[in-house]
């Protein structure tokens, strides 16, 4: 019976293992590279070495945080909306990042709003309060605690840490089906709901995926807006407000 | 001969030119006529005196008493002077409109002209007023109208040169935002009535003041082009540019209200010479009329001298400033004002720059302009009202308060300043503003909007290498639940080897079970059956318990066994005492209540309870 938890520590290692693998030292030397080009307000420089970092295929939420930065900087806020978005993937209660989110969409030309309840805006917060990564593993060793559990219910003798080991079980079996249904939840988003940012100053969005179509509206660099169907080399777009048209695939880049 | 042809031309000469001086007050002559001598009541006839000479003054003549009628206009004097063939002729008329207070004959007296002790005298004209009539208009006597036909077709016409309309622009160069005063001048040699504005021009590129005009214009006079015009202003405005370059300012159109004579258009040849307004032949008609056009240069402000704080004034300017008061407690508020009076673009100039201490929450200044129109200048006074909060106590200081204008008279810009305020801070009571909008003490003002700094360390890793996206990670999830419930399975086969574990593990179960099943029993059943079934129940218990035949199990045969398991004694004698109970109540004839049945149901269900939570 001890062995038990023996495998399951053998099995949490293979589990976490490449969270715990490193990019190797040269790409943290380029990040290094950045940052000291970024502190000498050569940001162009910057964003190439922390754009090298990314197509070596390493990547952090500092990473994408230092070049959003470096992107802003450079007068460029699709990209820097882009990359501070990414990063918030990683780090989503890290407060210089969402404060710097929270300047550049300032800057924005379209305040695109959308009419909700503070209590939607409440559950995005909760739900966006974790990192997948620790979605993930919160919900799995929720799952891994509560089989312990259940299997020292189940198998130990009759006795007074048998009776505590149910009331324990039942708290800990209600916070799994929690945050296992969070995690799923972002793992259909992530699957399903795709978003861009505009890149370009300004584009126009018309009524069909046709240069014949009506234009409805314009939109500014850094707006922020789901992606619907795609129709090379149209692309269709959906705002919060519900307003929805398409433009051009190359005006926009996914998050 | 040539001596003596000298001497007579200059005789000539000296004659013709004597001749003046001699004839001088000598040929004075006067005067009087009527345009007509026979009228109907009602009508109205031109009395003219007339004198002429040639001197150069004449003197006013004595007009006779014209009691008889009344004086609709004059006397209206008019003079003129000719120059002759080296003769200078003067003539002065006065003439009258009049028109008789009743029907009759009437005789206007002689004028009379006194000049050098020699009296001139007119003739006394009669006047023949009928009592009914005055349709005809072609009655009268004058030879002039006698040849007029009937109006066959009848025209207005004006000659442009008798009313126009002239915009005059004090400066056609100037500063951008410096005003200039276009006033609107209505020219005109024939009687209008009345005006009125029929398009205003488009002032786009200006911010327009208009002056207020009295409602009946002043009428002067002015000659154009050798012409005598009378002249009204009749609109004024000042314009202030609003940006740079060559701006126009369109046309204003008016309506006049013209009062014209009417002519008859025909073979008559005297018609357009001699018809006379005064025979009531007149009309009033619309006329429009235009103004010109003006060309302004506006200059930019020149870039020499400017201030940094300078955004637009232009004028003459003075400010004053000052505080409501200059001690005051934490969270109370006080009114900063800053007064700029002058002349010059106030309503549109810039509030003045104020920084105050970033200790004083600020609200944004609530700001009064009035405008004052005089002499075609336009005065005006701003009041800003700054309302400040301050929060924490101590000495305060408000900056001094600067304000740059243009000056265009002086051609440079000039700086006001006031003078730094200091205000005294005391603690106060901590009051919350409604709002939340009250500070919290220690909180940090933020003066920048500059992005966080990025960060200097991180951890890489490779990019889309998620754990949670494979199977090896859905494998986390089934793997070991699918050990654990083959460990269950594994247990329960070798459990199912054992009978007798079997047996005790489902004691308790089956025990419960009976107990329910007699506390549910009806009364029909007999006591005898229920006491059967619960002594049976708690029976099998301990016999499968034990694993031992429940037939003729004995109590105290098994007391020993089962106090073995951990069973306190007590717990043991309350559950024997029930058996037996049971035992005797099966053979007694009477039968057992409801109420005394699920009692002691109840007390079986506890003691089972406990005897099955204290076992081993």
């Amino acid at each position: 019976m001890r062995a038990i938890p023996m495998f399951f520590r053998t099995f949490l290692f293979i589990l976490f293992l490449p969270l715990i693998s490193r990019g190797n030292g040269i790409q943290e030397d380029e990040f290094d590279k950045g940052n000291r080009l970024y502190r000498d307000n050569d940001f162009s420089g910057a964003i190439a070495a922390y754009q090298g970092i990314l197509q070596a295929g390493y990547e952090s939420g500092e990473l994408h945080y230092n070049l959003g930065n470096a992107y802003f900087k450079n007068g460029n806020l699709g990209l820097a909306i882009v990359h501070f978005e990414k990063g918030r993937k990683s780090m989503p209660r890290d407060m210089d990042l969402l404060s710097n989110l929270e300047m550049a969409r300032l800057r924005v030309a379209d305040q695109v709003e959308s009419p909700r309840l503070a209590v939607w805006e409440a559950v995005d917060y909760a739900r966006d309060y974790f990192t997948m990564e620790s979605l993930a593993a919160a919900s799995l060793g929720m799952f891994l605690i509560f089989l312990i559990l259940a299997g020292i219910y189940y198998f130990l003798p009759k006795s007074r840490w048998k009776r505590l080991t149910f009331w324990a079980a039942a708290p800990i079996f209600i916070l799994f089906i929690f945050l296992f249904s969070i995690f799923q939840w972002r793992l259909w988003q992530d699957k399903n709901i795709r978003e861009g940012v505009i890149l370009v100053e300004k584009v126009d969005v018309l009524s069909a995926p046709d240069e014949r179509g009506q234009i409805l509206f314009a939109l500014h660099e850094g707006v922020k807006a789901r992606l619907g169907q795609v129709l090379p080399p149209y692309v269709e777009i959906i705002l919060p407000d519900g307003k929805k048209g398409w433009i051009l695939g190359e005006t926009i880049i996914e998050i | 001969m040539n001596r003596f042809l000298t001497l007579t031309s200059l005789t000539v000469v000296l004659f013709f030119t004597l001749i003046p001086l001699i004839t001088a007050g000598k040929d004075l002559e006067i005067k009087a006529y009527v345009d007509r001598t026979e009228l109907a009541l009602g009508e109205y006839f031109q009395y003219t005196v007339e004198i002429s000479g040639s001197i150069g003054s004449i003197p006013p003549p004595e007009l006779p008493d014209l009691g008889e009628f009344y004086t609709l206009s004059g006397p209206n004097e008019s003079s003129s002077y000719q120059w002759v063939n080296g003769a200078m002729s003067a003539s002065k008329s006065f003439s009258y409109l009049l028109q008789p207070k009743d029907a009759g004959e009437f005789t206007i007296a002689s004028a009379t002209l006194k000049v050098k002790r020699e009296v001139l005298q007119t003739n006394p004209i009669v006047i023949k007023v009928l009592a009914s009539g005055g349709q005809n208009q072609s009655s009268g006597q004058s030879p002039q109208s006698k040849g007029v036909q009937p109006e066959k077709q009848t025209q207005v016409e004006g000659n442009p040169e008798e009313v126009f309309l002239r915009a005059e622009a004090d400066k056609t160069t100037l500063m951008q935002n410096d005003g200039v005063t276009i006033t609107y001048k209505l020219y005109f040699r024939i009687n209008v009535n009345t005006y009125e504005i029929a398009k205003a021009p488009q002032a786009t590129g200006f911010w327009t003041e208009e002056h207020q005009l009295p409602a009946q214009p002043v009428v002067g006079a002015e000659v154009v082009n050798g012409r005598r015009y009378q002249v009204a202003a009749i609109r004024k405005v000042t314009l202030f540019p609003t940006r740079t370059g060559k701006l126009t300012i369109d046309p204003l159109e008016i309506q006049v209200q013209v009062r014209e004579k009417r002519r008859s258009r025909g073979n008559d040849p005297f018609g357009s010479i001699f018809d006379d307004p005064f025979f009531g032949n007149t009309m009033t008609v619309p006329r429009y009329v235009q103004s010109n056009e003006l060309n302004l240069q506006v200059l930019g402000f020149p870039a020499e001298g400017k201030p940094a704080d300078f955004s637009g004034a232009v004028g003459q300017f003075s400010m004053e400033a000052g505080l409501d008061k200059d001690s005051v407690e934490t969270n109370e508020a006080i009114t900063f004002t800053v007064k700029i009076k002058g002349k010059g673009n106030i309503r549109t100039a810039p509030n003045p720059t104020a920084v105050f201490p970033p200790d004083f929450e600020k609200y944004d200044p609530e700001v009064e302009t009035s405008t004052d129109k005089r002499n075609g200048e336009v005065y005006g006074i701003k009041v800003c009202k700054y309302l400040l909060v301050p929060r924490f106590p101590g000495q305060q200081v408000i900056e001094p308060i600067k304000f740059s204008y243009y000056n265009p008279a002086k051609r440079k810009y000039e700086t006001l300043q006031s003078p730094p305020f200091t205000v005294t801070v005391k603690k106060g009571k901590e009051t919350m503003m409604p709002g939340g909008m009250s500070a919290a003490p220690g909180k940090i003002q933020l003066y920048g909007s500059d992005i966080n700094y990025i960060k200097s360390r991180t951890k890489l890793r490779s990019a889309g290498a998620v754990f949670y996206a494979g199977g090896m990670y859905v494998s986390a999830y089934i793997v070991p639940l699918m050990a654990l419930i083959g460990a269950g399975l594994l247990r329960e086969y070798y459990m199912k080897l054992n009978p007798a574990k079997v047996r005790a593990r489902n004691a308790f179960r089956n025990a419960k079970y009976g107990l329910e099943k007699a506390g549910k029993m009806k009364v029909s059943h007999s006591g005898e059956e229920y006491y059967r079934m619960v002594e049976n129940s708690l029976r099998n218990y301990l016999a499968d318990k034990l694993n031992i035949a429940a037939a003729g199990l004995a109590l105290e045969e098994i007391e020993e066994e089962v106090l073995k398991q951990g069973i306190r004694q007590e717990s043991w004698a309350k559950m024997a005492v029930i058996i037996q109970q049971c035992s005797m109540g099966r053979f007694s004839p009477g039968n057992i209540s409801g109420s005394g049945r699920s009692k002691l149901t109840a007390e079986a269900k506890d003691v089972l309870n406990v005897i099955e939570g204290e076992w081993k």
